[in-house]
């Protein structure tokens, strides 16, 4: 009975503990991911009471030429972003992992970005990329190029928010992978290197293989990330010019708080939830296939 | 298949730590050459030099006719076996093997054939698709020794290859190491801190300390005559006993002990005796009181640990901190008795030595005065 009691009690104490990070999680995980799955079935604008309208408003993606562009946008936007950063953070951390003077200040430069807001990194580009005074233009003009309108251009926008963006995150890649480059044996490339294998073979069939789970961890996370693009695009085209740069966060952005469409915009966040668990799902059945992991 | 010359090599690493003092050392070609010495020693760096990993500071490194300070490690066409075997944990067995010849582009069938061969000779044909994470400690040695083996180097590194082993299989793959040199014949460079392995597998052994060559010569060479107490204190389990004495018109004195000795200079010596040339009787030879401490049957022979009356020498090759001066003013004396000899702690008797197996050093330079 005594021992019964004395479970019972550190029951209590251990929720007790736990409470308030569950509170947390109920209430801004839980409850939000089950309240927007109902209202995805729903017509409902956040004011007037919801109307129960089944798949209507899955049926209507599929008729939106906006939600097509947003998602075709969010494709180019990944398939550039995931190679630039995951390829650009391995090169930096390769450059980085070396024993020379100042190496402390080059990684803080590289991983600086990662720190810094979105906000001001944007108010940067901004400057950066002005198409009358930025100093993007006049360093294109002394090489006979441009000049380029970047955010205000609608075939430029887009590859200039990827071009900010690659830069912002390039610092992060670049530290896990500097992380797993330190975990690779030195014994290995000097044995590699032993067996008469040139530094590239030595990268190519010692380092790189066994880079595989943090190549993996930054091409799923870097995938996500970019699926949900959202900041740079608010903050600096705000989709535009026209549509140019809506990706499918912002378009739901924009149709659940600028014009009250919840039900759909809840939709699209489906959608767009089930496009990042097949792609994850994908690159993890692939990236068993193919990395090796120590243990 | 080559000689391996050290000339004059000096190695200074950044911190002025000076891991190598002037080595020169030939290693003839198909000679097995054991580099042995406490940590530290500089025995590694000198593999590592001769494989192309480190760069002498001073002085040069030959194999065969030529000069490789400046050769990659690639072109030097040495072979090297590391202490955690270094193997690449991503391939299979198969591709562990073929990874060298593949990188020098040998035909692919060229390589099935040498990897099969080589596997077939190490006894891996079952192995060769496990990872090297699934393989057992001797079975990742074997297959570290295949890889450097199947490439047929010109010379042969190996870097405490036994280490990692049990005891069972150190002695298993020792015999394996000895049989495969005999076949191949390839020049062997080994370094070890083992004087099991030192004694037992090399042609020749250097025996080295603080970056410096204390002596080189066949093992059983050094074991009898060590050149300094260095090499006396650290050849041999267990190791020399060593008392220090005086030496005076041609008489040497050692606690107990008292041996004539001609032609000795008078001075501060150092008396060292094997643990296996004392006799429990002394039967006319010189001999000392010894007190028993400690009496351990090994079976074929009882090792006797206890004291006599004196002083012990510190040599440098002492591997851990072990107090060597015990109950004041005496000396620790190991004795090794046919197993029919029988002590018990606390007994006390006199032990004989045959005059012509003491040792006599020179205290203030250490070297063997003969």
């Amino acid at each position: 009975m005594n021992v019964r009691r004395i479970a019972q009690s550190e029951h209590v104490v251990g929720w007790a503990f736990a409470l308030p990070a569950v509170l947390l999680v109920v209430t801004f995980g839980i409850v939000p991911i089950v309240w927007s799955a109902l209202m995805s079935f729903q017509r409902n604008n956040l004011l007037a009471p919801p109307q129960w309208i089944g798949l209507e408003n899955y049926r209507a993606l599929g008729r939106d030429p906006l939600f097509k562009a947003s998602m075709v946008h969010a494709v180019v936007y990944t398939s550039l972003f995931v190679p630039l950063s995951v390829g650009g953070g391995l090169f930096a951390a390769i450059a980085l992992n070396r024993k020379v003077v100042g190496i402390r200040v080059y990684r803080m430069a590289v991983f600086v970005p990662v720190v810094i807001s979105s906000i001001a990194t944007a108010i940067m580009f901004l400057w950066l990329f002005d198409p009358t005074f930025g100093l993007a233009n006049w360093i294109l003009g002394k090489l006979g190029l441009g000049p380029f309108g970047f955010f205000t251009s609608s075939d430029g926008a887009l590859y200039s928010i990827i071009a900010m963006t690659v830069w912002g995150w390039i610092g992060f890649d670049a530290i896990i992978y500097l992380a797993a480059l330190q975990g690779i044996p030195q014994e290995l490339v000097e044995a590699a290197a032993i067996d008469g294998a040139r530094p590239w073979g030595i990268f190519r069939t010692i380092t790189l293989p066994l880079l595989g789970p943090a190549t993996l961890f930054l091409v799923v996370f870097s995938s996500i990330n970019a699926i949900q693009l959202f900041d740079e695009v608010y903050l600096l085209t705000n989709g535009g010019p026209g549509t140019s740069t809506y990706v499918p966060v912002f378009y739901l952005y924009q149709l659940a708080f600028a014009q009250g469409i919840a039900g759909y915009a809840a939709a699209i966040a489906y959608v767009l939830l089930v496009v990042i668990l097949i792609l994850t799902a994908i690159q993890l059945w692939v990236g068993k296939r193919l990395v090796y992991y120590a243990s | 298949m080559a000689e391996v010359v050290f000339d004059g090599v000096t190695k200074v690493f950044p911190g002025e730590t000076v891991a190598l003092d002037d080595l020169t050392l030939e290693i003839a070609d198909g000679e097995f050459m054991i580099l042995v010495g406490p940590s530290g020693c500089g025995k590694t760096t000198a593999l590592r030099c001769v494989a192309g990993l480190e760069r002498p500071t001073r002085g040069t490194i030959r194999v065969g006719d030529r000069v490789v300070n400046d050769v990659t490690p690639r072109d030097r066409d040495v072979a090297m076996v590391f202490q955690n075997y270094a193997l690449y944990p991503h391939m299979s067995v198969y591709r562990n093997l073929a990874f060298g010849l593949r990188q020098r582009r040998v035909p692919k069938a060229e390589i099935d054939r040498r990897v099969r061969e080589i596997s077939a000779m190490l006894g891996l044909d079952d192995l060769l698709r496990r990872r090297p994470a699934q393989l057992s400690g001797g079975q990742r040695q074997r297959v570290a020794m295949g890889r450097a083996l199947v490439r047929e180097p010109r010379a042969f590194l190996l870097d405490e290859p036994l280490s990692n082993l049990d005891a069972k299989l150190r002695v298993q793959m020792r015999a394996e190491l000895k049989r495969l040199h005999a076949r191949l014949g390839i020049t062997t460079i080994y370094v070890t801190h083992d004087q099991t392995e030192a004694m037992t597998l090399g042609d020749r052994i250097a025996v080295m300390s603080n970056g410096r060559l204390q002596q080189l010569g066949a093992p059983q060479e050094v074991y009898d005559h060590p050149a300094n107490l260095f090499v006396a204190g650290f050849i041999g389990s267990p190791p020399m006993n060593l008392v220090r004495g005086r030496a005076e018109g041609g008489r040497v004195v050692a606690g107990d002990l008292t041996f004539e000795r001609s032609r000795i200079p008078d001075g501060e010596v150092a008396v060292g005796i094997r643990p296996e040339a004392l006799s429990p009787s002394a039967d006319g030879t010189p001999s000392f009181e010894f007190l028993v401490d400690v009496v351990e049957p090994l079976g074929d022979e009882v090792v006797v640990h206890g004291t006599t009356t004196g002083s012990t020498v510190e040599t440098g090759a002492e591997e851990e901190e072990v107090p060597t001066q015990v109950e004041g003013a005496r000396a620790p004396i190991t004795a090794r008795f046919d197993p029919g000899v029988r002590l018990a702690p606390g007994e006390r008797l006199r032990l004989g030595v045959r005059p012509d197996r003491i040792h006599v050093f020179d205290l203030r330079t250490g070297a063997a005065i003969p």
